[in-house]
């Protein structure tokens, strides 16, 4: 009898033997297809929460610069093979400077995005080192918060602002002489007047910037007021558009006498940023060969926490 | 006797491991599914329209940078994304935000009518070529959504909008 009962608990016993095993099978197939279902919407919310650039730009070259003196930057040339390049830098662009009064220095290099823990001269610029100052500018300067260079505050830029209307025109309710008044800026940099070219005179131009210089000056004495000449355009751009690098190349000069009457500073961003041919190099310019690119703007902050670095 | 109690016992065990097994399986999946279906998240929309239409040089903002863009209350936006021109060379420009129940809507399409309105006001005259961007603007509220789309395929991406929104 208990023979009989054995040989007949033995099948019961291989199929829940058998049921246990397909049961896990299945737990671990739906757990598998579980965990992979969720990670996906989860990661994507994550991307959401942070700013990227979706630009064409594929590159972002980065700067180095070592400055002792005041800076009359002259060329922009693709570096030689004994400059530090390394196989990871497509692009590499060195910034040559001015001359006998000059010796800054500046050497970019085109990195893929998003690498800067590989990068030999990264770009080396901090907020926090302009954090007290104001940029006034146009278009081209309201890319300084739109890429999050720099937070909005320290920007008092506007679509279409020249010399002249940047002396009566409102942002947010404020004035370029009210937001000076008002935020005491350690440093003003101002780059206007790429708007003005097609429809105003440079003279015109230098005069309107002479006279909001003696407006900032007033509304915050103790600010140090720095000219920035305007920047170069590209090839095509010059060819079939307003904006004229003769004209520019004029208005910057007359712009370089008159900061030096004022005793105010003059950097020449314009030389900073053009290549072999004299234009606006592919480098930095968007596509309108008219704007920055963001690492344009990064390249030109670098070289100013440089230039004022005690 | 012993022994074939201990077996209806496991088999007991099994049995209720596979029912547990089975709706623990599909409850989350069940959800999951349906969470995507009526949920939308706006940047998911966002990055489609990137991708199939095109931007030019665009950043994706933070929700605060989309009220400090569009005048909107932060504390009505559940989650929010935009993409706008980085260079500002361009008019070009993507919002999808997903607001928190109870928001006013009629507020909210005042501020993309105000937001549309000054961005044609300044690219009119300055970038005449790329005006038919902002011309051409598509912009829908509908339920907790808010959707802009100033791009160069303005009617691709409505499509792409509408087929969240179905």
């Amino acid at each position: 009898m208990s023979k009989k009962k054995k040989s007949m608990l033995s099948p019961a016993i291989a199929v829940l033997a058998m049921l246990i095993i397909a049961v896990f099978a299945v737990m671990c197939v739906l757990i598998v297809i579980y965990i992979f279902s969720d990670t996906k919407p989860f990661e994507a919310a994550e991307t959401t929460s942070t700013t990227r650039l979706v630009t064409s730009e594929v590159t972002e070259e980065t700067t180095a610069v070592t400055t002792t003196e005041p800076i009359v930057m002259t060329k922009v040339t693709t570096t030689t093979p004994d400059v530090l390049v390394t196989s990871e830098t497509p692009e590499p662009i060195v910034v040559e400077t001015a001359t006998a009064a000059t010796s800054a220095d500046i050497e970019a290099e085109a990195e893929p995005a998003e690498t800067t823990a590989a990068l030999l001269h990264p770009i080396n610029y901090t907020e926090e080192f302009f954090a007290n100052d104001l940029f006034i500018g146009d278009s081209i300067s309201t890319g300084y918060y739109l890429y999050e260079c720099l937070p909005k505050d320290n920007v008092f830029a506007k679509v279409g602002l020249n010399p002249e209307s940047a002396l009566t025109e409102a942002i947010d309710g404020v004035t370029a002489e009210q937001k000076a008044a008002e935020m005491k800026p350690t440093r003003i940099y101002i780059m206007l007047g790429s708007n003005g070219l097609a429809f105003m005179g440079t003279t015109y131009m230098k005069n309107m910037m002479s006279k909001l210089i003696d407006t900032l000056a007033a509304a915050s004495p103790d600010s140090k007021i720095v000219v920035l000449s305007i920047p170069p355009v590209t090839k095509t751009h010059d060819a079939n558009e307003p904006e004229k690098m003769s004209d520019i190349e004029e208005y910057n000069g007359l712009l370089k006498e008159m900061s030096a009457d004022k005793g105010v500073d003059f950097l020449n961003i314009c030389a900073m940023l053009e290549g072999d041919d004299g234009y606006f190099s592919s480098s930095y310019a968007e596509q309108d060969g008219l704007h920055f690119l963001q690492v344009t703007y990064k390249t030109v902050l670098s070289y100013l926490e440089a230039r004022y670095s005690e | 006797m012993k022994k074939l109690t201990i077996i209806i016992a496991i088999a007991a065990i099994m049995t209720a491991m596979l029912t547990a097994c089975g709706s623990g399986n599909t409850a989350p999946a069940d959800s999951t599914t349906a969470a995507v279906k009526a949920e939308i998240k706006p940047a998911d929309v966002t990055a489609e329209i990137v991708e199939k239409v095109g931007m030019e040089s665009g950043v994706e903002k933070t929700d605060a940078a989309v009220c400090d863009f569009y005048g909107f209350d932060e504390a009505t936006i559940e989650s929010a994304s935009l993409y706008i021109c980085g260079s500002a060379a361009y008019p070009d420009e993507i919002l999808a935000v997903k607001f928190k129940d109870g928001f006013d809507a009629e507020a909210v399409k005042s501020a993309i009518t105000k937001r549309i309105d000054e961005q044609k006001a300044t690219y009119e005259s300055y970038t005449p070529a790329e005006f038919y961007k902002l011309e051409g603007h598509y912009t829908t509220v509908s339920g907790n959504y808010a959707f802009v789309a100033v791009t160069a395929d303005n009617t691709k991406a409505s499509e792409i909008i509408q087929s969240y929104l179905k």
